[in-house]
């Protein structure tokens, strides 16, 4: 497990990233904040899922080559 | 899995559902003259209008009965034979053509109900099927002359005018009624009511809302609770009252029952018999008596013609010109009268008692009161004060004529009427005769000084 990726770290570190383009994006008045969030919010959920599944492949292909 | 994920997953979930509930309430909240609201529900965003229109026979006299929610019902008067009903359909949804949809679906309901007609709309069976949907049914009626009225309406305004009578049971919104043949009956709570022009006896109980009444020629029996009440140019008045203030001008009579409410009244044409609590009473320019029964309120009679009776606490009363006898009781509280043509009796305490101009036989107990008379006229009707820890002070005017006796138990007793025969004189009793005798003047302090002048002597005094 010495390569795969902390997969909660990741997903934090990109929702944060996320969370600030995007306020950053309503601040300059580009878009309506509130309402994407609402919209995509769901997505962050769907990208932490990809991660988990990434790194359960990973180990998985480690082991074999062990 | 480990804690920490299960943590993290909660607090994303969390965060979304956080942003969606924001997201849903923004354009809901509202902070205005109504409170604060959030969700304004089905009745909220965009919506549109459409109208249906349907004539009904009825026959002369026949009665029309208008079931209704959430939309206004408007009453006026049509051609002779037939009801014109207009149904306006507010529906709100987001697009037209959903809107319009929808609104075929509403339709007026015209249904024989005894010797008349019901008009109501299918919105129960709608309700039933698209509860979500917000649609408001504002109905017009356009009714034969001489036509009887009912209406049960909801979430909608009322207007009447120009039927034969009416019976309204209403909520959420005003009604208004004008120029109603017959008698009136009227239920309603949370809406402002308006009424005039009512031939017949009204009949009105409103909650949480202001009434104007003006122009009822028939006697008319008001129940207000938590809103203000005027009444303008009426027959006999009955009035019950919570929570609101009163205000009259030119009725035949008035009798007002109320509690934690102010009452002013002007120009009552009979007699006038108000209770209240906590707020004051003014009434002026009452042809017959006037009685007032109040607590811990303030009492302000002016031009009564006929007898006038008086109770309260806690707060002064004020008597100027009466006609009639005058019987004043105030616990904790001053007596200020004027112009008191037939006397007067009085109780009081706590507070100065003052008469002044006053002609007829008065009677006056106090505690803890000084007293001070000052005669229309003449003096030659028996005079009785009695007080406890107050001064008495009678000013006598010229050809006046009684018999004085006047004591103190503890204080001094000055009397100083040029042409009083004394009988026996000392600091604390002196007794006498004044013009040959008459009525007996009898003035007693325990304890307290007692004056007894003459006006000359007063007025010199006072300069």
């Amino acid at each position: 497990m010495a390569g795969s990726v902390k997969s909660d770290s990741l997903v934090l570190g990109l929702f944060l990233i996320a969370l600030g383009v995007l306020w950053t994006l309503g601040n300059l008045g580009r878009i309506d904040l509130l309402a994407v969030l609402a919209t995509w919010w769901p997505l962050t959920l769907v990208v932490w899922g990809l991660v988990e599944l990434g790194n359960a492949l990973l180990a998985r292909r480690e082991r074999r080559s062990e | 899995v480990k804690a920490r994920k299960i943590g993290l997953l909660f607090l994303f979930l969390a965060f979304g559902a956080a942003v969606e509930t924001a997201y849903v309430v923004r354009d809901h909240f509202d902070v205005g003259p109504a409170g604060c609201r959030v969700l304004r529900g089905r009745f909220s965003g965009p919506s549109f209008g459409f109208d249906a229109e349907s004539r009904q026979p009825l026959a002369p006299g026949a009665p029309l009965q208008v079931d209704n929610a959430f939309g206004a019902v408007r009453v006026i008067a049509g051609a002779p034979g037939e009801v014109r009903i207009t149904l306006r359909k507010v529906v709100f949804l987001p697009t037209e053509t959903e809107a319009r949809a929808f609104a075929e679906r509403v339709q007026i309901r015209a249904l024989p109900s005894g010797s008349g007609l019901r008009v109501t709309t299918n919105r129960d069976e709608l309700d039933r099927g698209h509860g979500s949907v917000g649609f408001e049914t504002h109905l017009e009626l356009a009714v034969p002359p001489a036509t009887a009225v009912e209406v049960r309406n909801e979430h909608g305004r009322v207007d009447l005018a120009d039927v034969a009578r009416a019976d309204v049971v209403s909520s959420y919104e005003p009604v208004r009624l004008e120029r109603v043949a017959g008698p009136v009956r009227l239920d309603t709570r949370h809406g402002d009511v308006s009424v005039s022009g009512i031939e017949g006896n009204l009949e009105l109980k409103v909650r949480h809302g202001n009434v104007e009444a003006h122009d009822l020629k028939a006697p008319a029996r008001l129940e207000v609770s938590h809103g203000d009440l005027g009444v303008a140019r009426a027959g006999a008045v009955d009035v019950a009252l919570q929570y609101g203030e009163l205000s009259v001008d030119t009725v035949g009579s008035l009798t007002v029952r109320a509690q934690h409410a102010p009452v002013k009244a002007e120009t009552v044409g009979g007699a006038a018999d108000v209770e209240t609590t906590y707020n004051s009473v003014r009434l002026a320019g009452v042809a017959g008596d006037a009685r007032v029964k109040a607590a811990h309120a303030a009492v302000q009679l002016s031009r009564v013609e006929g007898a006038v009776e008086v109770e309260t606490s806690y707060d002064d009363v004020t008597l100027e010109v009466v006609g009639g006898d005058a019987v004043v009781k105030v616990a904790h509280g001053g007596v200020r009268a004027q112009g008191l043509a037939r006397g007067a009796r009085i109780t009081g305490s706590g507070s100065r008692i003052e008469v002044d101009g006053f002609r007829g036989p008065l009677e006056i107990e106090a505690e803890r009161a000084g007293v001070h008379l000052v005669p229309a006229g003449p003096l030659a009707q028996r005079v009785s004060v009695k007080t406890t820890h107050g001064d008495i002070r009678l000013v006598v005017p010229p050809e006046s004529r009684f018999e004085l006796e006047a004591s103190t138990t503890r204080g001094e007793v000055q009397v100083d009427v040029p042409g009083l025969a004394v009988k026996q004189s000392s600091p604390s009793q002196v007794t006498g005769t004044l013009g040959g005798g008459g009525a007996s003047v009898r003035l007693v302090s325990e304890p307290g000084d007692v004056v007894v002048e003459s006006r000359s002597v007063s007025a010199a005094r006072e300069r």
